[in-house]
């Protein structure tokens, strides 16, 4: 096991710094990349043109004027140290620069670190959500197979899985902010995270921006457009899985000696059935913290997705590949992490 | 007495035969919502690439009625914010989102296809390449970097020269220049670049499994090319999963783009995709909500016909392929 681990932690080290190499050398190289951004905005924004000396300190600045080796294994390690520069700590030592745009000259890491407790909020009630209904409804079906209920949770599952995201999130906005509004009834306010000041809801009386109410009503709609497409896939997984174990011997030898079947469904089969929904869930993480990134921008949700749209839209290369980086390493460690926890609950996989 | 008439009546009458392709259907036709979806798939797509042929309007005319005009007879789907007609607009941009999807599956499944069924005939160091670089691809998280390197192609960062005919041709379908037609079938290739890796994951589990086969060991001993086997016995006969995979990737590349332009690094204005349509109107979405409801239903109807007639086809082509 301890082999195992550090040979698996060995490669996905590899991992990140094969692919964060590749993706700097993409936004190294990108032709009028960086600086035409950046001398836009010194045009745009100084009184003062801008001379020859002053691209040259830029480029010495953000070590554009280095072969691309140097600049990456500067930007992720910190090597070599240049007497003409300041010297860098390097991505490994949580140093990732400073950001251009997005919060100018602001370490990275504090810029994305703010959004972060919003985004992880979001992602927890989500996933949350997701399992609490995805899993008696998979189990259900699976216990019921060709009930009408099972049809109906089949075609639910299908309606999720092929909703696009963006398009969920629409007509959530649609019917309970624009339509309850008509209705008269409290209504959800569709932006932010949380409010700029107080507000009145119908029934509900006056909101207090920045309470837990507040903040509660703005989580609903984010979080059921993030969990929408994990409810119908997880659903779909508990199904097959139960279906699965309750063909097993060991389900049959139970009824046999006269368990009543919820406690058969429950303590025999259902156990054994979640153990491959943990690989997916776990896989399933990194994914869902990807894919925030269009839930938050419909909701205007401020969290480090809308962030990574705003660093591209306004090309703050060093908080984009930040946000990457940190991004690589979740989808990295949750494959260690699911071989892990798959051989902790599964007493029958070995790891050689 | 009986037996002779059992003879000449039943034994010897050979049955019908039945085609693989009349089974196929049959087992196909059984799923109602799937043949409901290919009937739907095929009205998506002559809308989009007929339906533009008999409207009157320009997609990019603007002021070709009011300013966020109401649903008439004359602009069925109303008119945008600067007057163009969302229905003409909506046709043309099925051409894209369609059109592109289709391009990025055709190329990506036959990526995948060549990758993975070299990969897993051969072995060796070519499959350990092969598989290492798919592996490796396959733990990126795919939508933000499809979004920086779109990001990057829209500041014209990614030169991908195109031969000049590809791009004329499919400007003159999506009606516009060919340097437009350019930017966007860039998009297709970065899309491509994330589409191929699982098809080719298992389009080698397929040839590995199908090498063993004695066939494969006599095709060789009658001493056929390594092409000609690849060709005409490893792909052929895992042709069913592939079509399988492909027809759900064509659903998962609408959704992709769609989600790209959604966020506005994907078809870049005046062109319009239906997810860059539906951003259109995000910055409305709380004056006139309903305006986001026609782009998202295509979008969503063209993706769950495709999750069905992908599902029926896995029933109809390989039982055994249940998941």
């Amino acid at each position: 096991m301890t082999n195992y681990l550090i040979r698996r932690l060995g490669e996905s080290f590899l991992v990140l710094v094969l692919s964060s190499g590749v993706v700097f050398a993409m936004l190294y190289l990108a032709p009028g990349g960086p600086m035409t951004e950046i001398l836009e905005f010194r045009r745009q924004s100084s009184r003062f043109p801008v001379n020859p000396e002053d691209i040259e300190r830029l480029k010495r600045q953000f070590d554009l004027d280095l072969p691309l080796w140097q600049a990456y294994t500067r930007w992720a390690f910190g090597w070599p140290v240049l007497d003409d520069r300041p010297n860098r700590a390097g991505v490994i030592r949580g140093d990732l620069g400073l950001s251009w745009r997005v919060s100018q000259n602001e370490p990275t890491l504090q810029v994305l670190l703010r959004p972060l407790p919003n985004t992880l909020i979001l992602m927890t009630t989500s996933t949350l959500l997701a399992l609490v209904v995805a899993v008696p409804i998979g189990v259900y079906s699976a216990v019921n197979q060709y009930s009408r209920v099972d049809y109906l949770v089949t075609a639910g599952t299908f309606l999720g899985i092929s909703m696009p995201v963006f398009w969920l999130g629409s007509m959530l906005i649609l019917l309970f902010s624009f339509q309850f509004k008509q209705w008269g009834l409290p209504y959800l306010p569709p932006g932010s995270a949380v409010a700029a000041r107080d507000y009145v809801l119908p029934l509900l009386g006056e909101i207090e921006a920045g309470t837990l109410v507040d903040r509660g009503l703005r989580l609903i709609m984010p979080t059921l457009t993030l969990s929408l497409l994990q409810m119908a896939a997880w659903s779909r997984f508990t199904r097959a899985s139960m279906l699965e174990v309750l063909r097993q011997d060991y389900v049959r030898t139970a009824r046999a000696k006269g368990l009543i079947e919820r406690f058969v469904i429950a303590r025999h089969a259902l156990r054994n059935a979640l153990i491959p929904l943990i690989t997916i869930v776990t896989l399933a993480l990194p994914g869902l913290y990807g894919g925030a990134i269009i839930t938050e921008t419909i909701f205007n949700y401020q969290g480090m997705g809308l962030l990574f749209i705003d660093a591209l839209t306004q090309s703050d290369w060093p908080v984009a590949l930040a946000y990457l980086m940190v991004l690589s390493v979740l989808t990295v460690g949750a494959n260690v992490l699911a071989d892990v926890v798959y051989t902790l609950v599964d007493p029958r996989i070995r790891i050689a | 007495m009986a037996v002779a008439e059992l003879g000449s009546q039943d034994i010897l009458a050979r049955p019908r035969e039945v085609s693989q392709l009349e089974l196929v259907w049959g087992r196909f036709s059984k799923h109602k919502l799937a043949v409901v979806g290919v009937w739907v798939l095929i009205g998506l797509f002559v809308a989009s690439f007929a339906g533009p042929l008999f409207s009157p309007y320009d997609p990019e005319a603007q002021f070709v009625g009011p300013i966020f005009g109401d649903l008439t007879a004359a602009n069925p789907f109303g008119t945008d914010d600067v007057g163009r007609d969302v229905m003409t607009r909506l046709m043309y941009a099925g051409r894209i989102s369609l059109l592109l999807a289709l391009v990025v599956t055709v190329a990506s499944s036959a990526i995948g296809v060549v990758v993975g069924a070299v990969s897993g005939y051969f072995g060796g160091w070519v499959d350990a390449l092969a598989m290492r670089l798919v592996d490796f691809m396959l733990t990126l998280p795919i939508l933000p970097l499809l979004l920086i390197m779109s990001a990057m192609s829209i500041r014209g960062g990614l030169p991908i020269a195109f031969p000049e005919p590809l791009t004329r041709l499919f400007g003159w379908i999506w009606d516009m220049t060919p340097e437009r037609a350019e930017g966007v079938l860039i998009l297709a290739v970065i899309l491509i670049a994330f589409q191929w890796q699982s098809l080719a994951r298992l389009v080698r589990g397929q040839v590995l499994a199908l090498r063993a086969q004695a066939y494969s060991e006599a095709a060789q001993a009658l001493g056929a090319s390594s092409l000609h086997i690849i060709a005409r016995h490893m792909i052929p006969n895992s042709l069913a999963p592939i079509i399988v995979a492909t027809t759900f990737n064509f659903g998962g590349v609408i959704i992709t783009e769609a989600a790209l332009s959604f966020v506005g690094f994907g078809v870049q204005a005046p062109s319009a995709s239906w997810g860059s349509m539906l951003n259109g109107v995000r910055d409305f979405i709380m004056l006139q909500p309903w305006r986001a409801f026609v782009p998202g239903l295509a979008i969503f109807l063209a993706s769950m016909s495709i999750n069905f007639i992908g599902d029926a086809l896995r029933d109809a082509l390989d039982p055994r392929l249940k998941l």
